[in-house]
C-alpha cells in the first residue's frame, strides 16, 4: 500500500457524508480527515498534508470545481476525486478535463472510491 | 305567285340551294354557343349577305344589363353601279319576343323576299338568338362569378378550365388563357401537382366532390396553401354540364394551425420537461445521497466485522447510520409520491403554505447551487384554498427557477429571493416572489405572459404562460411588478376555500 497513513481529506456539506466517509476511508489504512465547505478546507493546515482530496462540486458558498481552480492558484498540486450526487453525467469529462483524478457518483461501491484513491496517491 | 309556273327542275335546283343554305346556317359554329355577341352578328350579316345577295343587312343587339345597344350594318357589293332607289325590306326578330334585337335586311330585288328568302332569314335570325342567348347567359355567369368573393373557376366536363373570376384572375396574375394551363405553367406547385392531377382524374371519372389542399401560386409568385373545392353541376340529363371550383387561401390558417399545434406539443412538452427535469434532478440528488450514505456505512459496517478483532461497536454505529440514511431515502420517496401521485385536475383544501414548503425543500439545492439566498416568510393561520396541489406547486417551483435564473449574471450584489404568503382582502391568498435579478422593462410588462417571450438565452418562454392558465383555472390572478430596486417581483392570488385556516382545520392531508 502506498504510504500507509496518507491523509484523505474530505470536503463535503452533507453531514451524514462527512460522518460515514472518513470511516471508510480509515478502514482502508488511510488517516481522514472531513471539512464541511471548500472555505473550511482552505482554512485549515492540512493543505501541505492532504495526499488525496475527495471533493463535493455543488456546495453552498464555493463550489468543489471553484476549490479546484482555487488550489490550482494557489499551486497546491493535491489530487482530486470528485464525489457528486448529480444524475448529469457530463460533469465527469469537464472536471477530469480539468485535471481531476476521478469522479465518482453517488452511490458508489467501496471498491470504486478505494480504486479512485489509489490512483490519487499513485500520482504524487 | 309565280311558283305555279316554275319548271319542276327550277323548283328542286331551288329547294335543294336552300336545303344547302339551311344546312351550312345549322353548321355555323359561332351561331351555336360559346361565342361573344360580335362574333355571332358578323357571322349573321356575312351568312345573310351571301346567302340573299342583300343590299344591306342591319343589326340592332340590345343589351340585357342595361348596357348600350350595338348596330351593326353591312353593305353589299351588288350595287353594281345601278342607282335605285327603291329598295325591298324584310326583318326579323332576334328572340322569341325580339328582346335580342332586331335584323334588317334589304334588297334591290323587288320579289324579296321570296318564301325562300324568308325561311332563310327566319332560321338565320333564331340561330343567332340561341348563340346570343347563350351568350348572354355565359356573360350573366361570368358577372355573377366576378361578382361573388371568393376564387372561382368553371371547367368544363373533361376538366379543362372554362371561366374563370376576376378575382382568380387577380389572385394568380394571369388571364383564362394562360390558367387553361395551370398543369404545366406552374401554377400548381411541382410537389402537389401529381396528387392534385390524381384527385381531378378520380373525380372526372366518377364524378363525384372534391375537397383537398394544394399549393397555389399567387401573383407575386409566392405559393400559398389553398383549399380547393369541386362540385359537379348536372343538366336536366344528369349529365355533368360543368364543375364549379371554388379555392380559398388558407395559408395564414394554415400557418396559424401549425404554429398552435407546434404551442401545444411544446407546451405539453414543457408542462412535463422543464418542471420534470427540474424536479427529476432534484430527485436524483436527494435520492443519491442516503443511498450513498447507505454503502459506504454498510462497506465500513463490514470491514469492522471483519478485523481482527472486529470492532463491534463501530460496526453497531455505522449499522445504525444505514438505517438512518433508509429511512431518509424513503422519506424523500413518500414526498415525491405526494407530488407526483394526482395526475388529472383535482381540487381540494390545501395549504399553500405547506405546498410551498415541499416546492422550496425540492428547489433548495438548485437554489443553493446558484447562489441564491432564499428568504422565506410563511405567514401564519393562512385560511386553506382550493387547488389543484400539483399544479399550483408546478406554478410556485417556476416562479422559483425564473427568481434564480433571472439572478443568474448578479455578481455585484447579494442573489436574495424572498418567498412570501400572506392573507389578502376578500378572502384570497397571496403568493410573491421576489428577486434581485434583471428585472424586466415596464413596457414588457404586457408581454411577460404570452407564449414563447423569454429573456432567457436558453428559455423557450413558457413557463410564465403555462403558470397564468394553472392560476386562472383556479379563478386566481398571476402578475408581475418591478422592484423599486433591482428585479421583478411575480404575484399569484386565489381565492380561499370557504372558511377553514390551516391548523385549525381538521388535517386534510397527512404531512
Amino acid at each position: 500500500m502506498i504510504g500507509a497513513r496518507s491523509l484523505v481529506s474530505v470536503v463535503d456539506d452533507d453531514e451524514s457524508v462527512r460522518e460515514s466517509l472518513p470511516d471508510l476511508i480509515r478502514q482502508f489504512g488511510f488517516a481522514a480527515q472531513a471539512f464541511s465547505s471548500a472555505e473550511a478546507f482552505l482554512a485549515s493546515d492540512v493543505l501541505n498534508q492532504t495526499s488525496c482530496l475527495l471533493l463535493d462540486i455543488a456546495m453552498p458558498g464555493m463550489s468543489g470545481t471553484e476549490l479546484q481552480e482555487e488550489l490550482l492558484r494557489r499551486r497546491y498540486a493535491i489530487p482530486i476525486v470528485f464525489v457528486t450526487a448529480t444524475g448529469d453525467r457530463t460533469v465527469r469529462p469537464r472536471v477530469i478535463g480539468q485535471g481531476a483524478v476521478e469522479c465518482l457518483f453517488k452511490p458508489f461501491s467501496e471498491t470504486a472510491l478505494l480504486d479512485a484513491i489509489t490512483a490519487a496517491l499513485r500520482t504524487r | 305567285m309565280d311558283a305555279g309556273y316554275e319548271s319542276s327542275a327550277e323548283e328542286v335546283a331551288r329547294l335543294r340551294d336552300c336545303l344547302n343554305d339551311l344546312a351550312s346556317i345549322m353548321a355555323l359554329p359561332a351561331l351555336s354557343s360559346g361565342s361573344e355577341p360580335g362574333q355571332i352578328v358578323s357571322t349573321l350579316t356575312d351568312a345573310l349577305l351571301g346567302m340573299l345577295r342583300l343590299a344591306f343587312v342591319c343589326v340592332r343587339l340590345n343589351d340585357s344589363a342595361g348596357g348600350p345597344t350595338i348596330e351593326t350594318m353591312r353593305i353589299g357589293d351588288t350595287l353594281g353601279g345601278t342607282a335605285r332607289s327603291d329598295v325591298s325590306f324584310a326583318s326579323a326578330r332576334l328572340g322569341l319576343g325580339g328582346e335580342l334585337g332586331i335584323v334588317v335586311a334589304g334588297s334591290w330585288r323587288l320579289d324579296f323576299p321570296t318564301r325562300t328568302e324568308r325561311l332563310l332569314l327566319d332560321v338565320s335570325a333564331n340561330q343567332a338568338a340561341i348563340g346570343l342567348q347563350h351568350a348572354r347567359l355565359g356573360s350573366e355567369q361570368k358577372r355573377i362569378m366576378d361578382t361573388i368573393p371568393g376564387l372561382v373557376a368553371m371547367l368544363t366536363p373533361a376538366g379543362e378550365v372554362d371561366v374563370v373570376n376576376h378575382e382568380l384572375v387577380e389572385y394568380c396574375g394571369q388571364g383564362l388563357e394562360a390558367m387553361k394551363h395551370w398543369g404545366t405553367n406552374g401554377t400548381v406547385h411541382a410537389d402537389d401537382l401529381p396528387r392534385v392531377g390524381q384527385v381531378f382524374t378520380q373525380a372526372i371519372a366518377s364524378g363525384t366532390p372534391y375537397d383537398f389542399e394544394a399549393r397555389v401560386r399567387r401573383f407575386d409568385g409566392v405559393y400559398r396553401w389553398c383549399q380547393i373545392r369541386g362540385l359537379p353541376h348536372r343538366d336536366t340529363s344528369e349529365h355533368i354540364a360543368r364543375w364549379f371550383v371554388l379555392l380559398t387561401d388558407i395559408d395564414d390558417r394554415k400557418r396559424a394551425e401549425e404554429a398552435l399545434s407546434r404551442a401545444r406539443s411544446e407546451l405539453a412538452h414543457v408542462s412535463r420537461a422543464t418542471t420534470l427535469s427540474a424536479l427529476t434532478a432534484s430527485i436524483a440528488h436527494e435520492v443519491n445521497q442516503p443511498l450513498s450514505g447507505i454503502i459506504t456505512n454498510a462497506s465500513t459496517c463490514l470491514r469492522m466485522l471483519a478485523a481482527d478483532p472486529p470492532d463491534i461497536d463501530g460496526a453497531r454505529l455505522t449499522a445504525k447510520r444505514t438505517i438512518r440514511d433508509g429511512n431518509r431515502a424513503s422519506d424523500v420517496i413518500a414526498r415525491l409520491r405526494e407530488l407526483f401521485i394526482k395526475k388529472e385536475f383535482t381540487l381540494e383544501p390545501l395549504d399553500l403554505n405547506e405546498a410551498a414548503r415541499d416546492v422550496i425543500s425540492l428547489s433548495s439545492n438548485d437554489l443553493q447551487r446558484n447562489r441564491v439566498i432564499l428568504q422565506v416568510e410563511l405567514a401564519d393561520g393562512l385560511p386553506f384554498v382550493t387547488g389543484d396541489r400539483v399544479q399550483l406547486q408546478q406554478v410556485i417551483l417556476n416562479l422559483l427557477r425564473n427568481a434564480s435564473d433571472a439572478m443568474v449574471d448578479v455578481h455585484d450584489r447579494p442573489r436574495q429571493l424572498l418567498i412570501k404568503t400572506e392573507r389578502e382582502d376578500g378572502q384570497r391568498v397571496r403568493l410573491a416572489v421576489r428577486d434581485a435579478g434583471v428585472g424586466f422593462a415596464p413596457r414588457s410588462m404586457d408581454s411577460l405572459f404570452d407564449a414563447f417571450y423569454t429573456t432567457k438565452s436558453g428559455g423557450m418562454g413558457i413557463g410564465l404562460f403555462v403558470s397564468r392558465s394553472i392560476i386562472e383555472k383556479h379563478d386566481g390572478r398571476l402578475w408581475a411588478q418591478p422592484n423599486d430596486g433591482p428585479g421583478a417581483t411575480f404575484f399569484l392570488s386565489i381565492p380561499c376555500a370557504s372558511e377553514i385556516v390551516a391548523g385549525a382545520a381538521p388535517a386534510v392531508r397527512h404531512s
